[in-house]
C-alpha cells in the first residue's frame, strides 16, 4: 500500500508539504519544483487503466483511478506546478510555498479520484489552499480572500448536498454520469459551476485573482477552473445547457475585459472567456468537441500561466498593475514583452501557437454539430480575446506613454526561465499539434492546418487589428471599477452587517446597560436593607462620613418583625386548632 | 506603426482574400449560406471588434463603471 501511495502523483506533491518546512529556508525555493517534477514523471508513466483504492468505513475509496482523461489533466497540472515552482524559485515565503504545493497536490488528487468522497475532499482542499495564496498578499488580500473562501464554501456545500443525494439514489460513491432528471445532479452541477466560474457564479475569479500574489496568481490561473472543466467532462458531457452557458462565458469575459483597468483583471476575465469554450465543448459532447475542450484546457493552462507571469513581472518590476499607471515599458522590459506576446498570440489563436490548434477544435465541432449561432458567437469571442489580450493590454502597458517616470527593478532570472519554458511549450505544441493530439482521450481526428482555416484566422486577426487601431483611444484604461455580480453580495454586506451584527450587538449593549443599571439600583439596597422601606440611597461617591443612625430606623424594623412573627403565630394557631 | 508594418498587414490581408476567392471552396452540400459571403472573417473581425468596443463602453458608461472607491464603505 505504501508503495502504491508513494507512486500517486498527488501524494508525491503533498509529500512536499511535509518535507519542505524541514529543508533550510534558503534551499526551499530550489526543492519546491522537484515535487511537481516527480509527479510529472509518474503521470507520464501511468497506464490508462491503473487504479488503487483503500477501505474507509463501509466504503472503498478509489484514490487513484487513471484513464486518458485524468492522465492528460494530471500531466498538465504537474507541468504547470513545475513551471510555477521555477517562477517562484526566488521566493522566501514558506506559507505561499506550502499553499501552492497543497493546491497543486489537491488538484492532482481531484483529477485522479475515482469516487465522489475522495473528490470532495480534494475539492475542498483546493479551495482552502488557494485562499491562502490570496491571503498572502498584504493589503486588500484578507477581505478578498474571505469573500473567495465564502463563495467556494457555498459551492462546496452545493456539491456535497448533490453528492449525498447521488449516493443515496445510486447506493454507491463511484463517479458516474449525471442524470438530468435528478435534483442531486443539478446540485452537483451548481457546485461545479462555482469553480468553473460560470456566470452569475463567476465574480470570485475576477475579484480575487488580480489581488493574489505574483506567484500565487500563476497557480490560481491553472487549477480551480480547469479541474471543474475536467469534472464537467467526466460527469456531464453532452448537457446542452452547457453550450449556452459556455457561449455566455466566452462573451461575458470579453466585454468585461474591455472595461477593466487592471492588467491582471483583464487576464482574469479572459479565463472566464476561455473556460467558456471548454464548457461549450463539453456541452456539445461529440468526441471532437470533448477532445477540443480537453485540448483547450491543456493549452489554456500553459498560455494563461505565461500571461499571468508576464503581468506579474510588470507588477514585480514596477509595483503597478493598472493601465492608467503603466506605459512605455517596451524598452525597459523587452524580454518580458516578447515572452508575454507568445502567450498573447497563443490565446488569440495565431497559427503556429497552441491556442490555434485547440480553440479551433471546439469551434469546428460546434459547426459540425450544426450549432451555427454557437459557432459565430465563439468566433466573435475570439475577436474580443485578441482585442484585449493581444492588443489593448500590451499596447497600453508596453507601448503607450508612461503617465509617470519611475525605475524598473530587475526581475530574477528564474522568472524569465519559467516564462521561456512555457513560451517554448506554447510554440512547440502549436507547431507539432500531434504531440498533444496523441494524448487526447476521445477518438476523434482533427487537422488544424488546412488552407480554409488558415485563411479565416488570418483575415479575422488582421481585421481585428484594423478595428483596434481605429478605435484604440477608446480602449485606454480608465480609473474606474466595473460592477459585476459580486455587487449582489458586496453591496448588501454592509446592510446585512448592520442588521445582523450591528442590531444584535446593539441589543446586547442595551441589555448590558440595563443589567448594570439594575445592579446599581439593587446593590445599595442589599447593602442597607432599610432602603427598601423608602429611604433614599446615599450617592456612591458621597461624603466620607456616613450620616446613617441605626437607632433612627430601629422602631420601624421592630414593628415589621413583630408583625411578621404575629402573622406566623396566628396562622400556626389556626392550623393547630382547626 | 511604421510604414512597412502597414504594407505587410495590407499584403497579408489581400493575400488571404485572394486565396479565399481562388483556393477555398465550400463544396459541402450542407454548408450554410453565410459561409459564401466574401471576406466573411474579415468582416467578422473588423465589425466584431468595433461592436465589442462600442457595446462594452456603452454598457460601462451607462451602467457598470463606477468610482474606484465604490466599495470602500463596505
Amino acid at each position: 500500500m505504501a508503495s502504491e501511495l508513494i507512486l500517486h502523483p498527488a501524494f508525491l506533491v503533498l509529500l512536499g508539504v511535509i518535507v519542505l518546512p524541514l529543508v533550510p529556508p534558503a534551499a526551499r525555493g530550489k526543492v519546491f519544483p522537484l515535487f511537481p517534477l516527480a509527479a510529472l514523471g509518474v503521470c507520464w508513466n501511468l497506464s490508462a487503466d491503473h487504479s488503487f483504492s483503500v477501505e474507509f468505513l463501509e466504503y472503498r475509496l478509489s484514490v487513484l483511478q487513471v484513464d486518458r482523461l485524468s492522465r492528460i489533466f494530471g500531466i498538465v497540472f504537474s507541468l504547470i506546478g513545475f513551471a510555477g515552482g521555477l517562477f517562484a524559485l526566488h521566493l522566501r515565503d514558506v506559507r505561499q510555498q506550502l499553499a501552492a504545493l497543497l493546491y497543486a497536490g489537491s488538484a492532482l488528487g481531484l483529477v485522479f479520484s475515482g469516487d465522489w468522497l475522495t473528490l470532495f475532499l480534494f475539492w475542498e482542499l483546493t479551495a482552502v489552499s488557494s485562499t491562502v495564496l490570496i491571503w498572502s498578499r498584504r493589503g486588500t488580500g484578507s477581505r478578498v480572500g474571505l469573500r473567495y473562501l465564502l463563495v467556494h464554501l457555498f459551492g462546496g456545500s452545493l456539491l456535497l448536498a448533490g453528492i449525498l443525494g447521488q449516493v443515496q439514489t445510486t447506493g454507491g460513491i463511484a463517479l458516474q454520469l449525471l442524470e438530468a432528471g435528478r435534483l442531486s445532479s443539478w446540485l452537483i452541477l451548481g457546485g461545479i459551476a462555482v469553480n468553473a466560474a460560470i456566470p452569475p457564479l463567476h465574480a470570485w475569479l475576477s475579484d480575487a485573482y488580480p489581488r493574489a500574489t505574483v506567484t500565487g496568481a500563476v497557480f490560481l490561473s491553472a487549477f480551480t477552473t480547469k479541474s471543474a472543466v475536467y469534472l464537467l467532462a467526466r460527469v456531464a458531457p453532452g448537457w446542452e445547457i452547457l453550450i449556452a452557458l459556455g457561449v455566455i462565458m466566452a462573451l461575458y469575459g470579453v466585454i468585461f475585459a474591455v472595461l477593466a483597468n487592471n492588467i491582471r483583471e483583464i487576464l482574469a476575465y479572459h479565463i472566464i472567456s476561455q473556460v467558456g469554450y471548454m464548457v461549450a465543448g463539453v456541452g456539445i459532447g461529440t468526441p471532437l468537441a470533448l477532445n477540443g475542450a480537453v485540448a483547450h484546457a491543456f493549452s489554456h493552462i500553459l498560455y494563461k500561466a505565461l500571461l499571468f507571469m508576464g503581468a506579474g513581472m510588470v507588477l514585480h518590476a514596477t509595483g503597478r498593475s493598472r493601465l492608467t499607471e503603466l506605459g512605455g515599458l517596451a524598452g525597459k522590459m523587452p524580454l518580458t514583452l516578447w515572452l508575454y506576446m507568445v502567450g498573447a498570440f497563443s490565446i488569440s489563436g495565431f497559427p503556429l501557437f497552441n491556442g490555434f490548434i485547440s480553440k479551433s477544435m471546439v469551434v469546428s465541432a460546434a459547426l459540425d454539430a450544426r450549432y451555427q449561432a454557437t459557432y459565430l458567437l465563439l468566433v466573435l469571442a475570439s475577436v474580443g480575446t485578441f482585442l484585449s489580450i493581444g492588443l489593448k493590454l500590451p499596447y497600453f502597458t508596453w507601448f503607450g506613454r508612461s503617465p509617470r517616470e519611475s525605475g524598473v527593478s530587475r526581475p530574477p532570472i528564474n522568472m524569465h526561465l519559467a516564462m521561456g519554458l512555457l513560451a517554448l511549450l506554447c510554440i512547440g505544441f502549436g507547431v507539432f499539434p500531434s504531440l498533444l493530439y496523441a494524448e487526447l482521450p476521445y477518438g476523434a481526428g482533427y487537422r488544424p492546418y488546412t488552407l480554409p482555416h488558415l485563411v479565416e484566422s488570418i483575415q479575422l486577426l488582421a481585421a481585428t487589428f484594423f478595428g483596434f487601431w481605429w478605435f484604440r483611444s477608446r480602449l485606454a484604461g480608465q480609473p474606474t471599477l466595473t460592477l459585476d455580480t459580486d455587487w449582489f453580495y458586496r453591496r448588501p454586506a454592509g446592510w446585512v452587517r448592520r442588521c445582523l451584527v450591528g442590531g444584535v450587538s446593539q441589543l446586547f449593549e442595551r441589555a448590558d446597560a440595563g443589567i448594570l443599571a439594575g445592579i446599581g439600583w439593587l446593590a445599595p439596597r442589599f447593602r442597607n436593607p432599610t432602603l427598601w422601606l423608602g429611604r433614599r440611597a446615599e450617592p456612591e461617591q458621597g461624603p466620607a462620613v456616613s450620616s446613617d443612625d441605626p437607632d433612627a430606623t430601629r422602631p420601624k424594623l421592630e414593628f415589621a418583625v413583630t408583625l411578621v412573627l404575629l402573622c406566623v403565630l396566628l396562622f400556626t394557631a389556626a392550623a393547630f386548632f382547626r | 506603426m511604421k510604414r512597412w508594418h502597414w504594407i505587410s498587414l495590407a499584403v497579408v490581408m489581400i493575400a488571404s482574400l485572394v486565396l479565399e476567392r481562388v483556393a477555398v471552396h465550400h463544396h459541402s452540400e450542407d454548408s450554410y449560406w453565410w459561409v459564401h459571403i466574401p471576406g466573411l472573417y474579415g468582416w467578422l473581425g473588423f465589425l466584431g471588434c468595433i461592436g465589442i468596443i462600442v457595446g462594452s463602453k456603452l454598457l460601462g458608461r451607462k451602467w457598470l463603471q463606477k468610482d474606484e472607491h465604490y466599495y470602500d464603505g463596505e
